[in-house]
């Protein structure tokens, strides 16, 4: 995977358990005990019915594009020498849609509705990101 | 009888780049030339309501009031809407007008992005207009996340590169009208697919301009300016927003999601108070921050069907003299947008339409006209419907 040189996310109390399980290269995200639905991105409370009860559960990592963007030019952000970079929308199979990076691509793979699995970037000893390849069959 | 709010005096400071003033002298030029307008003075004004510039004090708002010599006010406030704040400030200010609890608001904004900022993406990204923890480390710009939106409506209607090219050629014709204009030569759909990509699928002429300046408007009770009969009436206004996680919006709700935005719900709202439909507006200002975003609107307020917004202005129906003119000052995409400002000068082109006052570019028909203002990659927005003076 190439480098980007990235922006980091804040670890706040509502997300730590996020970025811990990212860290471990196996993500989990909350799933709410009342409803059923798993919700992105991580929060106090179930984002679809209120409720405060909920299991933080393994993503199975499969996901189809929703939309993509090749960013070419980013004049004044951290990133602007490492364009081009693929920007994703993946909605998972667990129903969430979440903004990523595709890498290792060939441009057929960069498609709306075409399979994609997550992978890990690990950024810094604090920080690993959760990014898509392509599943090609 | 009921007090009616209406615009009583518009103004605009210096458009482009403005060196040799600060945000703050933006402001201040075109808050006075509003008042002045207005045939008021600045002790008249007993309400404000801006839109703070980024990287200033919690009490920007305050700061402006300062200067402008503007000591009680019954009403002092900031949107935080983003692009979509000068329009929501209109409807606040109306409020208050029609309530008794100001006489004169003044509604002003200035920035500094062509001169003042490392850059206007960046700037905009880097301070959270968007999401810091989950869409920021993934490289994301501004023109990023309308990059997701275009792609996504591209493959829901079939459409082209070429229906978003568009919107930038028919906005150049009417900015070639416009004297102070900053891009006035006319421009090809084939120019605007050659011009770079800045995120797929947008080229550099699908992308808003990064300029300097401010605008300011007050807003009175009616018969309260110096000549009534360039005060403008509000014939309808809604708000409308919905997430700005792009992963949220995605997911979407009820008819809503990324491609088909809340706009049609802010536009239900002042359709029904001006008691107009598309097919009655004499002309509209768009927010065209890119050419997405005039496309998706065009649609949702009913202008046309869904996933033909490019056939439609291919046809003409929004250039000068069609039967909708559209972004008569030239938008954000050829005459001037300085930030979350930008949308001001929407209204005070209107303002000038509906007086007759437009010069070259005049249009013919000029009851009414629409003016939408939309921020954080189309999720919030504001439409206004006004109207020439009945006085
Ligand atoms: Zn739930």
């Amino acid at each position: 995977m190439k480098h980007i040189t990235r922006p980091l996310p804040t670890i706040t109390a509502d997300n730590e358990e996020f970025w811990k399980s990212t860290k471990e290269h196996a993500a989990k995200l909350q799933r709410c005990n009342v409803c059923g639905r798993f919700w992105y991105y991580p929060g106090p409370v179930c984002h679809h019915c209120g409720a405060r009860d909920y299991t933080w559960t393994a993503l199975s990592g499969k996901g189809t594009i929703y939309s993509y963007s090749v960013l070419e030019r980013a004049k004044g952000n951290p990133y602007e020498n490492d364009v081009p970079i693929a920007i994703v929308l993946v909605r998972l199979e667990e129903g969430p849609v979440i903004m990523s990076n595709l890498f290792d691509y060939e441009a057929a793979d960069l498609a709306i509705d075409s399979p994609v699995r997550m992978t890990y970037e690990d950024v810094d000893d604090r920080v690993t990101l959760p990014v898509f390849l392509p599943a090609r069959a | 009888m009921a007090t009616r709010a209406v615009i009583a005096g518009i103004g605009e400071s210096r458009l482009g780049k403005v060196p040799e003033l600060t945000a703050l002298g933006i402001i201040v030029d075109a808050a006075l030339a509003a008042i002045h307008d207005a045939g008021l003075t600045v002790q008249d004004i007993d309400g404000l309501i801006l839109h703070p510039a980024f990287h200033v004090s919690p009490r920007y708002h305050i700061i402006v009031a300062e200067t402008l010599g503007i000591y009680v006010k019954t009403m002092a406030d900031t949107t935080m809407m983003g692009g979509a704040s000068y329009g929501v400030a209109i409807e606040r200010a109306k409020q208050a007008v029609e309530s008794g609890l100001c006489r004169n608001v003044l509604i002003v904004g200035g920035e500094k992005l062509a001169t003042g900022h490392q850059s206007g993406s960046a700037m905009m990204a880097s301070v959270g207009a968007h999401n810091l923890d989950y869409e920021y480390p993934f490289a994301a710009t501004i023109p990023a996340y309308y990059g997701l939106l275009a792609q996504r409506y591209l493959h829901d209607y079939g459409a082209e590169e070429s229906d978003l090219a568009q919107v930038a050629v028919a906005t150049r014709k009417h900015a070639a009208l416009n004297p102070n204009a900053t891009m006035r030569t006319p421009i090809t759909v084939d120019d605007v697919l050659n011009s770079p990509i800045i995120s797929s699928p947008l080229h550099r002429l699908d992308c808003s301009l990064v300029s300097d300046g401010g605008a300011a408007y007050v807003i009175s009770a009616a018969g309260t300016s110096k000549d009534p009969s360039r005060e403008i009436e509000i014939l309808g206004i809604g708000q409308a927003q919905s997430y700005y996680h792009m992963g949220q919006l995605a997911e979407g709700h009820g008819d809503h999601d990324l491609v088909r935005t809340v706009v049609d719900v802010a536009g239900e709202r002042a359709f029904a108070q001006a008691g107009l439909t598309p097919a009655e507006i004499d002309m509209a200002n768009i927010y065209d921050s890119f050419t997405i975003t005039v496309i998706v609107q065009l649609e949702d307020l009913g202008f046309c069907e869904r996933g033909t917004a490019g056939q439609f202005i291919a046809e003409g129906n929004v250039d000068p003299g069609g039967k909708l003119p559209m972004n008569t000052h030239g938008g954000l995409l050829s005459n001037a947008h300085p930030g979350a400002c930008g949308g001001m000068l929407g209204f005070t082109e209107a303002v000038r339409q509906l007086r007759g006052e437009a010069g070259d570019r005049q249009v013919t028909k000029r009851d009414n006209a629409l003016v939408s203002s939309a921020s954080a990659v189309a999720s919030n927005f504001s439409v206004s419907i006004l109207g020439a003076s009945i006085q």
